[in-house]
């Protein structure tokens, strides 16, 4: 049995994810970060509610059972502001996973973080399908950020 | 013409003062309690919290006074903690000083290094470049600084962004926490620093000299890397 997660902003986004396809093996925590909130809480906002929901994670043992996968959801960026708040709120929920992964070593099913645009949630199924299978767990601890792939 | 440094009277801090103020720049050295930097030429103390908006303002002001320059970034708290023992207020300190100041100690500078061009050192750690075991939230705040500095870099305009991560430094800070993780280990703090040098290239710890030293060397004119590892060869870009 999987779950989903909404730590921050719209449940429906959440909702909407999760009703992308049925899932197998991942437990989804998502972190939306709406347009209307201040760019310059996106870090401590998304990395403390993460935290946050890690610990209580690992106090309960779901990291030996299930896989998670963080997923972090952007408006558009349209503002030099929300553009280098986006990149800084990546970076800093990577440095969480990364560190999870490396702290839970052996003890840890594959854990995985993506960033996407809000408006983009549709782009997310064949992520989810490759990470909800067995083969795509090696891929434990990276940051698939679909916005910088699609540009890069 | 002057250059900022934030935790100034820390290792790294200090070994910044003096790399600039060995080259004859006028240095505003910033720390919560700067009366050590008091009475050096050259050297204007502030004491204070960055996270104090009055402080930023004054920093504005004498940031305009003295026609600022560079900014290097050198404050922060250490975090070690493994996750069970990660509780709110201990994230909430680490994320608010490691990070949050980073951002709007720039705004309270951004004209007057618009107006001359200026350079926004920050100095963030190894922990900013890889993931590590019982740092999750000091990663956190440290990867933050070099994806706000990356994406500041490239949206281009007058200020030039760059980070350095140091690796283990020499320094009280580290000490202090290496003495608890030899502890945690059940080893001595040399055998801890033995194993824990072996990795690095160089095969030791770096001096904060040298983290001075790239710091001075980043605020020079001309093409220079974003994020620049000072690791002795442990991380390698």
């Amino acid at each position: 049995m999987t779950s989903i997660f909404s730590l921050l902003g719209d449940e429906p986004v959440a909702e909407r994810i999760g009703s992308l396809r049925e899932l197998n093996s991942l437990n989804l925590i998502v972190l939306d970060f709406a347009p209307e909130s201040d760019p310059a809480e996106w870090v401590y906002e998304g990395a403390s509610r993460l935290v946050r929901h890690f610990r209580a994670q690992s106090e309960s043992g779901a990291f030996t059972r299930n896989r998670q996968l963080v997923i972090a959801t952007f408006a558009s960026p349209s503002t030099d502001e929300q553009i280098v708040h986006r990149a800084a709120t990546v970076q800093s929920l990577r440095g969480i996973i990364q560190s999870v992964t490396r702290e839970f070593a052996h003890r840890l099913e594959p854990l995985n973080f993506v960033a996407v645009d809000r408006d983009a949630l549709d782009k997310l199924t064949s992520t989810l399908d490759y990470l909800d299978a067995p083969d795509g767990g090696y891929t434990a601890g990276f940051t698939f950020d679909l916005e910088q792939e699609k540009s890069a | 013409m002057s250059v900022l440094v934030t935790g100034a009277a820390g290792a790294i801090g200090s070994a910044c003062v003096d790399a600039f103020a060995s080259h004859g720049i006028e240095v505003l050295a910033q720390d919560l309690d700067a009366s050590s930097l008091e009475g050096r030429e050259g050297v204007t103390p502030i004491s204070g919290n960055l996270q104090d908006p009055g402080v930023l303002a004054r920093i504005g002001e004498l940031a305009e006074q003295t026609r600022l320059t560079a900014v290097v970034v050198a404050h922060g708290i250490a975090g070690s903690s493994a996750l069970p023992d990660c509780t709110e207020e201990f994230t909430d300190r680490v994320l608010r000083i490691n990070w949050s100041t980073i951002p709007a100690l720039f705004d309270a500078v951004e004209t007057t290094l618009t107006r001359n061009q200026g350079k926004y050192i920050a100095v963030a750690s190894q922990a900013a470049l890889g993931g590590e075991s019982e740092n999750i939230v000091y990663c956190a705040s440290k990867f933050a600084i070099n994806g706000w500095i990356q994406a500041k870099q490239d949206l281009g305009g007058p200020i030039s962004f760059h980070s350095i991560c140091p690796g283990a430094t020499n320094s009280p800070l580290l000490m202090k926490a290496q003495k608890q993780f030899a502890a945690a280990a059940g080893q001595t703090p040399e055998e801890y620093y033995t194993q824990r040098a072996k990795p690095i290239s160089l095969g030791r710890y770096g001096e904060p000299r040298e983290m001075g030293a790239a710091a001075y060397y980043l605020s020079q004119p001309g093409p220079k890397p974003t994020i620049l590892p000072v690791t002795g060869g442990d991380v390698l870009l």
